[in-house]
């Protein structure tokens, strides 16, 4: 008698964690499905957002053109101007590394363990969802929203390989160019050198976004492995 | 009486091994989080760079090639 209840006692112990975990993977999947519709709801709106965005910079850059058109017609001695924008760039530069620096250490300070981090206060308001639910539903939905930034990184990363194709094609017309003038003799030894040392510094511009762009790329694509579906644990 | 003993023992065993798994798999999900919110965030500052130093390439280049 005594056997058979130990038997019925495990037997029943044993169907209640097996139903447990069976209704927990239940449960996780139709969460993981209603946070995949959540997250394709915020790409939509994050989509019109920025098509907004873009029709704005498309206006403010009509706009920058107009000014651009005016100043044009205001400066005269650009060239000196150009040299102090250049030393003005540089040390913006500077000053930019330096903020990137202090941006980085205070990422960096927002371990895991530390307050700050975004990912410390996850949990406090979940809702409906309890636990294992939670975490599982939220880890998806954080999955989703990384997915969405390494796209517009990518997109971004394109947009910035156009941009650096046309200056090259820029820099190609002008190097013909002048090659022309100088060759019929429209202009002096010294300015064609002038100007052939504005288009190695062209060159060297756009080699320098290259190799931000190039890097950019690579951080994007490393990036992609992280959130792609075989890295589901 | 030492089989309902050891009976009790199992089941306590048995219901100590399940939740340190569910324990392990809330790390695991909070771990992951976590990874994504770091990646979330350089992939930000990658956008933000590479808008910038497009937008300074191409006035630089304009500025360059100006009346050539």
């Amino acid at each position: 008698m005594k056997n058979i209840i130990i038997v019925l006692v495990l037997l029943v112990g044993f169907t209640a964690t097996a139903q447990n975990n069976g209704k927990d993977n239940g449960r996780g999947k139709g969460l993981i499905e209603k946070t995949e519709k959540k997250a394709h709801a915020e790409k939509h709106e994050i989509d019109n957002e920025v098509e907004e965005a873009e029709s704005q910079l498309n206006e403010a850059k009509i706009k920058g053109k107009d000014k651009v058109k005016e100043a044009k017609e205001k400066s005269e001695d650009r060239i000196p101007k150009d040299k102090d924008r250049t030393k003005d760039k540089e040390s913006d530069d500077k000053d930019d590394e330096h903020k990137d620096k202090a941006e980085k250490e205070d990422h960096s300070n927002k371990n895991k363990d530390s307050e700050d981090h975004p990912g410390k206060h996850k949990g406090q308001n979940k809702g409906d969802l309890e636990g294992k639910d939670y975490g599982q539903a939220t880890a998806a939905a954080a999955k989703l929203k990384a997915k969405e930034k390494v796209k517009e990184a990518k997109i971004k990363t394109e947009k910035a390989e156009k941009a650096q194709s046309e200056a090259r094609k820029k820099i190609k017309t002008a190097k013909e160019k002048i090659e022309k003038q100088k060759a019929e003799k429209e202009i002096s030894e010294e300015e064609y050198n002038e100007k052939a040392e504005r288009i190695n510094k062209a060159e060297e511009r756009v080699a320098e976004a290259e190799t931000k762009a190039a890097e950019a790329k690579e951080k994007a694509e490393q990036a992609q492995k992280k959130t792609a579906p075989e890295s589901i644990k | 009486m030492k089989k309902t003993i050891s009976l009790a023992v199992c089941l306590v065993f048995l219901i100590g091994v399940s939740s340190c798994g569910a324990d392990s798999k809330n790390e695991d999900y909070k771990e992951e989080i976590i990874e994504m919110e770091d990646l979330q965030h350089e992939m930000d500052e990658v956008s933000d760079a590479l808008e910038s130093e497009t937008e300074d390439m191409n006035h630089d280049i304009d500025s360059l090639l100006e009346g050539i």
